[in-house]
């Protein structure tokens, strides 16, 4: 069952010449209980589809097209959405601090949207927001309700932010770049809660990346952005297996390989000093620079005539796996 | 091979030692001291490319702001072409500072964004003493070119250029003396992958162009494998591993690196079911550098091979001795690979 279907959203802005779009025509669903990974270089509009589904995209924007999570989402009144925010859809963002209140304790921060949402007496929604607290691994004996998110570290404090995200238990967790400020280990750990989290809540998941590593290891199905549209989409091991759009190719490819297939033959294979990366020429073009067809084009290496000319449609490419993309890649090398 | 001949060793960090004073708790408490760097040692040659990694916080920028005699180390001596910088004077300090240059880690803040992109680059030359404004903007332009710019945007402003850009005008500002050594403290952190892999390209090929070294510090253990000959993996102020960097990687030892290596997401969803074991890794929550600087070994209280042993002393790096261990056949360049740890990975297997 669907928990959210997302049909031909589109989001736009006026920019001089008249209105835009900053994201263009994005169709996807998602089951309940399972993850969604998205991934895309910066300015490919991956938070503003969070904003989008959120009803929090700035003012000088508009979104159309349907977001259905029980009802349609774009069509509520702030004041309806208001209650789906936070209880029944969370986020969790990439800088811990751009969500927590410095001057406020931790303890409180968590209770107090349980008493939004829930109804809870001050008291009540301070012994639930220890148990969320301790269920994110930050035990109430060891880290006081009343300590401040100045006294806790990165890791410790994206853990609050989770509590926070949680503690209503909502349907949907939306976490763009969660752990893009932090190393590896806690990143680890901070995924490994949050897939955990997730699977114990029977809760779904869209989790925005810029790393591939952390989509193929921690998602169902996953999204490839481009330039506010959707170029490749389908389970993520079927789109690992083909990388079929050139645009995931190329992120795929400029990854700096983590393991060395020859690691048995030792130090014979002692990496050359001309051991180039492959890169993706030019940058993401800003929405108001995109070309009237692909906006690939002139980065691709497979681009023909007719992809600047017309926007190629999304083409199945087997069950559930999609690509828009005239000429896509056939079988990973 | 692993003798430390004076004639090819650029760099050599000999057991330097950094400490900060931290303010005091109360007025008339003593102060505390942190040690940010206990007892470092490592050489770089020239031309080689040596990589430091490590979680945030181990120590890895305080090592480079101490290779460049930015600070001072409490003891323990810093060696760059045969010179002990830190008894240097001013003057013999700027000499010797031409061939070493540094990029830093957060190109936002270490590029004036009042200044433009010329005077930015130019800012070393003064280590070059008096040159004229012709000689001057003629090394800018050149610089600028080596590093993909065009000499045109010597008239520009850091604002209007993109994350890659700015990493391009600090590699210029870098190498624009051609120092023998370049510390490079995170040159590509927070890139998109397509632009990252354009300023590691760039890295190379000036390297191999001009001959470079490169103190290469970075938290992310795929970029170190992929432009580093040599690498060391500090925790928590020390060296706890050190060897060539394919060795090292491929056979680490150090429980430590074995963590950090299981904790990189690597781009392929078949390995998602092993993943879930990193649930198991240490519970890394309280950890306290503050609290780790005891008697024993920093890392004990995340490992999961600790014992009694490791939390009364502090094991030294040693050499894991060619064939005495699984694994190892009869190489003399083993004997570059070193782990400071009681329970090394290869002792483990072969009992
Ligand atoms: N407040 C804003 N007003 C106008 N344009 C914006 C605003 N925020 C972001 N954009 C533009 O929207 C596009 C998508 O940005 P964003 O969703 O933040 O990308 P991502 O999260 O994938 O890095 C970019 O071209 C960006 O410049
Ligand atoms: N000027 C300073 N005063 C006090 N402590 C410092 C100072 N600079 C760094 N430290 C401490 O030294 C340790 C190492 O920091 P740093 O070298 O920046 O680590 P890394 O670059 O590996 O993240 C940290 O615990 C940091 O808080
Ligand atoms: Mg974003
Ligand atoms: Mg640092």
């Amino acid at each position: 069952m669907n928990l959210l279907t997302v049909n031909n959203l589109t989001v736009s802005t006026e920019h001089q010449s008249g209105s835009i779009n900053i994201l263009d025509n994005l169709n996807f669903n998602l089951e309940r209980g399972k993850s969604l990974g998205v991934v895309g270089e910066s300015g490919c509009g991956k938070s503003m589809m969070a904003f989008a589904i959120m009803g929090l995209l700035p003012d000088n924007m508009t979104a159309s097209g349907e977001v259905q999570f029980g009802g349609n989402l774009l069509s509520l009144p702030e004041k309806e959405l208001c209650q789906i925010r936070g209880n029944k859809i969370s986020m969790v963002f990439q800088e811990p601090m751009s969500a927590l209140n410095p001057v406020l304790p931790i303890g409180f921060q968590v209770a107090e949207s349980l008493r939004l949402h829930k109804n809870l007496s001050l008291h009540q929604a301070q012994q639930q927001a220890s148990k969320v607290l301790e269920r994110v691994g930050l035990p109430s004996q060891q880290y006081a309700l009343s300590l401040y998110p100045h006294q806790l570290s990165g890791g410790q404090r994206q853990r609050v932010v989770i509590a926070i995200a949680m503690a209503c238990k909502p349907e949907l967790i939306i976490a763009d770049e969660p752990t893009t400020a932090l190393d590896v280990t806690i990143q680890a750990q901070i995924l490994a809660l949050i897939a955990e989290l997730v699977f114990e809540e029977n809760m779904s998941l869209i989790l925005i990346t810029h790393d591939l590593g952390v989509v193929a290891e921690n998602t169902d199905q996953m999204l490839v952005m481009y330039a506010g549209r959707i170029v490749e989409r389908g389970p993520t091991n079927k789109v690992f297996e083909r990388l079929a759009h050139p645009y995931t190719r190329g992120l795929f490819a400029s990854i700096p390989e983590s393991e060395n297939p020859n690691a048995e033959q030792g130090l014979q294979a002692e990496y050359s000093l001309t051991n180039r990366l492959s890169t993706i020429p030019g940058r993401v073009p800003e929405f108001w620079e995109r070309s009237k067809g692909c906006s690939f084009a002139d980065r691709c290496p497979r681009a023909q005539a007719n992809c600047s000319l017309e926007v190629p449609a999304e083409i199945q490419l087997g069950a559930g796996h999609t690509s828009a993309c005239f000429f896509p890649f056939e079988q990973k090398v | 091979m692993n003798q430390e001949k004076t004639e090819t060793s650029l760099l050599q960090i000999r057991k330097v030692v950094r400490e900060y004073i931290l303010p005091r708790q109360q007025l008339f408490s003593p102060a505390k001291r942190f040690r940010a760097l206990d007892g470092v040692s490592l050489t770089v040659n020239s031309g080689e490319s040596f990589g430091i990694v490590g979680e945030s916080g181990c120590g890895k920028s305080t090592l480079a702001r101490t290779v460049m005699a930015l600070e001072a180390p409490q003891s323990g001596e810093i060696c760059f072409q045969g010179e002990i910088l830190h008894s240097l004077k001013a003057e013999d300090l700027r000499r010797v500072r031409r061939g070493l240059q540094m990029i830093f880690q957060d190109p936002y803040g270490s590029l004036d964004p009042r200044q433009s992109v010329g005077k930015i680059v130019a800012e070393p030359l003064s280590l070059l003493g008096e040159m004229t404004h012709e000689k001057r903007s003629e090394m800018v332009a050149e610089t600028l070119e080596n590093v993909g710019l065009s000499p045109n945007d010597a008239v520009k402003f850091p604002h209007e250029f993109s994350g890659g850009q700015r990493r391009r005008i600090a590699i210029a500002r870098a190498l624009i003396t051609r120092p023998a050594l370049i510390v490079a403290d995170e040159p590509v952190s927070a890139l998109d992958v397509s632009v990252q892999a354009q300023v590691l390209n760039l890295m190379m090929d000036l390297r191999d162009r001009h001959g470079l070294a490169y103190l290469f510090i970075s938290h992310d253990l795929s970029i170190v494998r992929h432009m580093t000959t040599k690498v060391a993996v500090m925790y928590a102020g020390r060296i706890v591993e050190t060897g060539p960097t394919q060795k090292l990687f491929d056979h680490a030892q150090h429980p430590y690196t074995r963590a950090l290596l299981a904790a990189v997401p690597r781009p392929d969803p078949t390995r998602k079911p092993q993943k879930r074991a990193i649930n198991s890794l240490p519970n890394m929550l309280n950890y306290n550098l503050e609290t780790e600087t005891g008697r024993g070994c920093a890392y004990a209280s995340r490992c999961p091979l600790v014992e009694d042993k490791c939390r009364n002393s502090s094991p030294e790096l040693q050499n894991i001795q060619a064939g005495a261990l699984a694994g190892f056949e009869n190489n003399p360049q083993e004997i570059d690979h070193k782990v400071a740890c009681y329970k090394p990975y290869a002792a483990l297997v072969s009992n």
